[in-house]
């Protein structure tokens, strides 16, 4: 038995869910209300002492941190495989998985709050949103998320975050240069997984101008991989349809001044 | 054929050597200085781009970052296996792993450059210097690494390396309280990746950090010692010019760490796998 605790809009979840519908494995939904703070109490932090989602439960083992998700997945349950069996591209693979959850996570906050998360959370009443915050061990990433909040894309760790997406989809587009088809080996592969929930946000946001204005790879890519049976289960039909309305829209009022900041640093 | 450019005071580089020697590989050493700024050299850059020991060379193709040489190696060598064969056991050898990676690499830098790479450094001409932090290709640590230059264990950043060092060696206490090795009752690349971070506190004779202590990690690190693999991998090959060099700096600075150690809140205790949670 797999349960899978997640919410719709973490990437690091998105990514599982990936995999799991890469593999059509069945698997129990168990959504943690991580703008509620759900992720702090006791119970949960049982299973996953960070606090954060996704969490695996299989057969009452909890298995944490979305990149070892993957690689559990893909070591118990083997096919289709999603790791290439040459090793050294494994092994870039595996740095892959690695940078986009250490250089990236936090980033993926710093373009999504501004435009959406932050106005969910200002619906919060006083005292929620004091348990929202009273609810974060991580101080730094307290005062990142109140400055988001509360200066949209103004803060500077916003453009920061602007910036350093910018360079990743370089990244993805040199990359794609090399590799071919997919990102690393010759078929599709945890890497692919990793990166996909980071266009989605794009896509969700309405800023597809930002990938598709210069790079022609990374533009076929995303088609490829939306076509994909795991695509649909695993990224849209989790979203709450409103969720979605509203990013959408509201990203769509967001991204000239997203392209603004491009163009101040000279990268539009 | 495989050849491992590395250095011998660099822990990444010791945890792939630790492997190559516990499944008796041979390989082919390669030196990179890095004292000199060899890792920035266009020869080095081109197996290496972000100009970090060690690279592995295997048949002719790189592999990169010391945690994926040896799952590498792991799944290139299977004999004499590194890993659980229980697979969740196997999960939590990585998720131990990916923490040291995340968080112990940069305080590593934090707590080791203040007392002695900053000597080794300041050894260089003034245009190599400036050389060595142009070249830096991570301009964040470049900034750190200046500042700990001039300030030592001053720089609130060591400070911050410090304290959380001290922390993962409490969450190693308390591990080891649980299992005999890091994860499960063998040896696995977790005990791998962590032993070097431990060897080379002892090299600046930093030994009261967990001696008398910290019973566990104390019982741990001995059980490290002892085996053959890593004498070859880590303790013998340190130069002995380097290790007398270390061990002074390290006995005359000791006192400085021993006073921010002073300063950590107790321990709370809660969970050796809260790293993300609760580093500094």
């Amino acid at each position: 038995m797999l349960t899978l605790y997640h919410f719709p809009s973490s990437v690091c979840a998105a990514k599982v869910r990936l995999v799991l519908h890469e593999k059509e494995l069945p698997w129990e939904s168990r959504i943690i209300e991580i703008l509620k703070g759900e992720q702090f109490q006791p119970w949960y932090v049982a299973l996953n002492p960070n606090a954060v989602v996704p969490t695996l439960v299989h057969d009452d083992q909890a298995i944490v941190e979305s990149a070892v998700i993957c690689e559990y997945l893909d070591d118990v349950f083997a096919d289709p495989p999603l790791r290439p069996a040459d090793l050294v591209d494994r092994s870039v693979m595996r740095i892959w998985a690695s940078d986009v959850d250490t250089y990236m996570n936090g980033i993926c906050a710093g373009i999504t709050y501004p435009a959406t998360h932050r106005h969910e959370v200002l619906k919060l009443s006083p005292e929620e949103l004091q348990r929202f915050y009273d609810g974060h061990t991580d101080k730094d990433k307290l005062a990142r998320r109140k400055r988001l909040i509360e200066q949209g894309y103004q803060a500077p760790d916003a453009k920061h975050a602007v910036l350093v997406y910018d360079r990743f989809l370089t990244k993805l587009e040199d990359q794609l240069a090399k590799s071919g088809a997919w990102l690393t080996g010759k078929s599709y592969s945890i890497a692919d997984a990793a990166a996909t929930p980071y266009l989605v946000r794009l896509d969700m946001l309405n800023y597809q101008e930002w990938w598709r204005h210069f790079r022609p790879r990374l533009d076929d890519w995303y088609e490829r991989i939306k076509a994909r049976p795991s695509f649909r289960p695993a990224m849209i039909d989790v979203m709450p349809s409103k969720f979605m309305a509203d990013m959408g829209t509201r990203g769509s009022g967001y991204w000239p001044e997203v392209r603004e900041i491009l163009k101040e640093a000279g990268a539009w | 054929m495989l050849t491992l450019y590395h250095h011998p005071a660099s822990p990444s580089s010791a945890k792939v050597r630790f492997v190559l020697q516990e499944k008796e590989i041979p390989w082919e050493s390669a030196i990179v200085d890095l004292y000199q700024g060899e890792q920035f050299s266009a020869a080095y850059l081109a197996i290496n781009e972000a100009a970090v020991v060690p690279t592995l060379v295997h048949n002719g193709r790189p592999v990169r970052e010391s945690l994926v040489i040896c799952e590498y190696l792991e799944e290139a060598f299977p004999e004499g296996p590194l890993a659980p064969a229980d697979l969740a056991l196997r999960a939590r050898m990585r998720v131990w792993c990916k923490d040291i990676e995340t968080f112990m690499s940069v305080s590593l830098a934090g707590t080791i450059f203040p007392a002695n790479d900053r000597h080794e450094l300041a050894k260089l001409a003034p245009e190599q210097l400036n050389a060595y932090f142009e070249h830096h290709p991570n301009k964040r640590l470049a900034e750190r690494k200046r500042a700990w230059m001039a300030e030592g264990y001053a720089s609130p950043d060591a400070r911050r390396a410090v304290l959380t060092y001290h922390k993962f060696l409490q969450k190693m206490e308390l591990q080891l309280g649980r299992s005999e090795w890091l994860v499960g009752d063998s040896l696995s690349l977790a005990d791998v990746e962590t032993a070097p971070y431990v060897a080379v506190l002892e090299l600046l004779q930093f030994q009261r950090w967990w001696v008398g202590r910290l019973p566990h990690v104390e019982r741990w690190y001995s059980g490290i010692k002892a085996r053959p693999a890593f004498q070859r991998a880590h303790l013998n090959i340190v130069p002995d010019q380097l290790r007398r060099d270390m061990a002074k700096r390290g006995a005359e600075i000791w006192p400085e760490v021993e006073a921010i150690i002073a300063t950590a809140e107790p321990f709370n205790g809660k969970s050796p796998w809260a790293m993300r949670a609760e580093a500094l």
